[in-house]
């Protein structure tokens, strides 16, 4: 049944929120497990869907790299709940205990729901819908720790936040206007090249660069990035991006197929603006949050370059870059969850010494950032000259070039954590962290996968093979 | 002029007048005053919709936009006690101008757009039998409940977040989490029969 | 047929539109910010709203009425957060809201 993951996750919410009701606070702890065998039942529910076929008269519809998107929903989803388990369980230290778990669970599954919904979405209202189910928890969970930066960093990411979506909701109402469907398939035939396209495009894509923290449009995302707890940051991160990610392939590939190549040069401009204004300012960050928020920043400038050629090979290189980024940038926020458990601290300096003290996650913490800076023979660096070859088949040569440059300057600052970790002496009095073996076992899981997505060629042979049925499917 | 144009550009007019009132002084100084405003440009809007044979939506805006939404804001406000005092922005700076002139201009862009869209439209006739039940609730209903299905069930989702997270959120505080800050300078506390301070006299039972 | 011509309608709509948005971008007060969001959101609607007049489409009331409910649902989000800052720091201005910088 085509429909059965998100139908699970839902399921699996109402459990919760219903099952915490009539639990005490240490049989909360049980909470954790069953929304992880949730996840795991609907990744089972995944790997059995066919990657085509529609519902409810074509309004819902599985296309394979739809199939892409939900798998990396449902792995980012379950790791950042086997990250957080060491926050939400009731023996957790007090100031950075995350409080209301079952709450919380319910409402990073129904988020979830949302943007596995997302992926599917064929009309103009679910997605709509889908989007905000998608976009207003995650206000919820930034806030969740209801202390100053916390409340601050929610209410800057809702007002930011509702205002894209009015933007974009007014692009709709346009679109629909002038076309007089919801069905965003039937939209290309009946949009011509005027200047009311033109803004329609413009203001969907403000709303969505939002999500997706492209430049002018990233201004929430440091502060967000650090007021949230770090296992909400984690999900930002991975989660948002690809949401904006999926609704804008929908919105560029199905909607405006016809205007993709007179708006490439645009995309190229906003991909190099995003690139390097997130790599400057990396650099000077001293937060390891915002630090990871310029990172991700630069990150979606790359992420940009697959839509300049409007082919499959395009749609390919971005949703096998998304998936490698979504575990390589797990791995990193793995530590830094820990990290910031252990200590309370969230500076850069206070990683001095990790080799020191424990060698084993500064090694992992070491080949996140690696694969973040894009070094073979990490999956990041397969990921990023997938994507540089399609700016150069495109002609932009000079992209590439800009890219190639916002890659090495990357690496600058990745180094720079690393230099800490390895070569400054730990703190007096630094002790080693201590890890639970939820969040190793998350660690060790999506550091193996960024090693290995890059070595073992099938995954991205079956992703290219889905991103060329994909495009068939498109010509309907 | 028609009798219905006469009324479009009336409660146009109305509308867009309480919206600007929302922002400008005097009533934009305060921010009940500001929510009085908008709940006025929202019934308004309604009676536009009205107009326009929209009439689930009208009766809507005013059950649930005015009714609900603009309730809330209000609650919130009197809830903080926030008084026009408070508010000392009245000042033009180089930002905000900058800012209106963004705004004049998304305006500009758009209305030259529409001009160019909607040049020598003609409206159908609604008193067609096949528009019937035009805008009327149950010709809304039958498409909300058939054709999107799926959107009708995860806005019940979203509602059922919002519901739990705005819980969450503003329960009172919990003893290791929230620290309040001392009270502002020149703050007297009331006299000790009331309970708590003014802040926070609200009659939640605390907890769910 | 009515005799308000599309474009007025439209217009209206965008000039509610406008109104929202440099509310939003010059107003420091959160609850204002959010408020003109509302009017925001509103324009849509009576875009919506016009257009399905003029062409007979239910579609777009229904769109519109999901609209209400996500902006209902966004207020009460708004408003809880609104209400745990303020508890804690005593105002509801962006500008003093500053621990983030840094």
């Amino acid at each position: 049944m085509l429909m059965l993951p998100e139908l699970i996750i839902v399921a699996t919410g109402f459990i919760l929120l219903v099952l915490d009701l009539f639990l005490t606070e240490k049989q909360r702890d049980l909470l954790v497990p069953l929304a992880l065998a949730g996840i795991a039942a609907a990744l089972g529910a995944l790997w059995l869907t066919p990657d085509h076929g529609v519902l409810l008269g074509g309004r819902f519809a599985m296309d394979p790299l739809a199939w892409w998107f939900k798998l990396t929903f449902l792995i980012a989803a379950f790791v950042t709940v086997m990250l957080t388990s060491g926050l939400l369980e009731s023996a957790a230290p007090e100031p950075r205990k995350l409080h209301s778990p079952g709450e919380f669970l319910t409402i990073l599954l129904f988020n979830l729901t949302g943007m596995l919904l997302l992926a599917s979405t064929r009309d103009l209202i679910t997605l709509y819908v889908a989007l905000e189910l998608a976009t207003i928890p995650l206000f919820l969970l930034a806030a969740w720790r209801r202390d100053a930066l916390g409340g601050e960093a929610g209410l800057k990411y809702m007002v930011i936040g509702a205002l894209a979506s009015a933007l974009m909701l007014y692009g709709f109402g346009v679109l629909y206007g002038v076309t007089g469907t919801m069905r965003l398939d039937a939209m290309p035939a009946l949009l011509h090249a005027d200047r009311t396209t033109l803004y329609a495009a413009a203001l969907i894509v403000a709303g969505v660069g939002f999500k997706l923290t492209l430049v002018p449009f990233h201004m929430w995302a440091p502060e967000v990035y650090q007021g949230a707890p770090p296992p909400v940051t984690a999900w930002l991160s991975v989660a948002s991006k690809a949401a904006g990610l999926s609704v804008l392939m929908l919105v560029l590939f199905r909607v405006f197929r016809p205007f993709l190549h007179d708006v490439s040069f645009a995309i190229a401009v906003l991909a190099t603006v995003t690139m390097t204004i997130g790599n400057l300012v990396a650099i000077v960050q001293r937060n390891i949050l915002r630090f990871m928020a310029f990172s991700a920043i630069s990150q979606a400038g790359y992420l940009l370059l697959g839509f300049l050629a409007g082919g499959s090979v395009g749609a390919a290189a971005m949703v096998f870059y998304l998936l490698v980024y979504a575990v390589t940038n797990l791995s990193v926020f793995a530590v830094i969850i820990l990290h910031n458990q252990q200590t309370g601290s969230t500076e850069l300096t206070d990683y001095r010494g990790l080799s020191q003290l424990n060698p084993l996650l500064a090694l992992a913490l070491m080949f996140g950032l690696f694969g973040l800076g894009g070094i073979p023979p990490l999956a990041g660096f397969v990921g990023k000259f997938l994507l540089f070859s399609v700016a150069a088949q495109a002609g932009y040569h000079w992209l590439v070039g800009v890219a190639a440059v916002n890659s090495t300057v990357s690496l600058y600052y990745y180094l720079r954590l690393v230099r800490q970790m390895y070569i400054e002496a730990p703190a007096e009095g630094a002790v080693p962290l201590k890890p639970g073996w939820m969040l190793s076992a998350g660690l060790a899981v999506t550091t193996a996968a960024s090693m290995l997505l890059g070595v073992v060629p099938t995954v991205y042979e079956s992703v290219r093979a889905s991103a060329a049925a994909w495009l068939q499917s498109l010509g309907q | 002029m028609t009798g219905e144009q006469i009324m479009f550009y009336l409660l146009g007019g109305g509308a867009v007048l309480a919206s600007a009132a929302m922002l400008l002084p005097p009533m934009g100084r305060s921010p009940i005053h500001s929510a009085i405003s908008l709940i006025v440009s929202f019934f308004f809007l309604a009676g536009l919709y009205a107009l326009l044979s929209a009439h689930m939506l009208s009766v809507l805006q005013i059950i649930v936009y005015a009714g609900a939404v603009m309730v809330l804001f209000t609650f919130v406000i009197m809830l903080l006690n926030l008084n026009a005092d408070e508010l000392q922005e009245s000042r033009i700076t180089p930002g905000r101008i900058a800012a209106g002139i963004l705004a004049l201009f998304v305006f500009g862009k758009l209305a030259t757009a529409i001009q160019l869209t909607t040049a020598g439209a003609q409206s159908v006739d609604l008193s067609d039998p096949g528009f019937a039940n035009f805008g009327s609730v149950p010709e809304v209903g039958r498409m909300m409940y058939t054709t999107f299905l799926v959107p009708f069930e995860l806005v019940s989702v979203l509602l059922l977040v919002a519901a739990v997270g705005a819980v969450v959120l503003a329960k009172r505080s919990m003893k290791y989490v929230d620290r309040p800050l001392p009270p502002p300078a020149g703050y007297e506390h009331p006299a000790p029969s009331d309970d708590e301070g003014g802040h926070d006299a609200h009659a939640h039972g605390g907890g769910h | 047929m009515t005799s308000i011509p599309l474009g007025h309608i439209l217009l209206l709509a965008a000039l509610l539109f406008g109104i929202g948005l440099a509310g939003v971008l010059t107003r420091r007060n959160i609850l204002v910010m959010l408020m003109s969001v509302e009017v925001m959101m509103n324009a849509v609607n009576l875009t919506l709203v016009g257009f399905s007049r003029y062409n007979g489409w239910t579609e777009g009331h229904v769109l519109a009425f999901f609209i209400i409910a996500v902006a209902a649902a966004e207020a009460a989000v708004g408003l809880a957060m609104v209400l745990a800052v303020f508890r804690l720091k005593q105002t509801t201005y962006v500008d003093e809201l500053r621990l983030l910088k840094r």
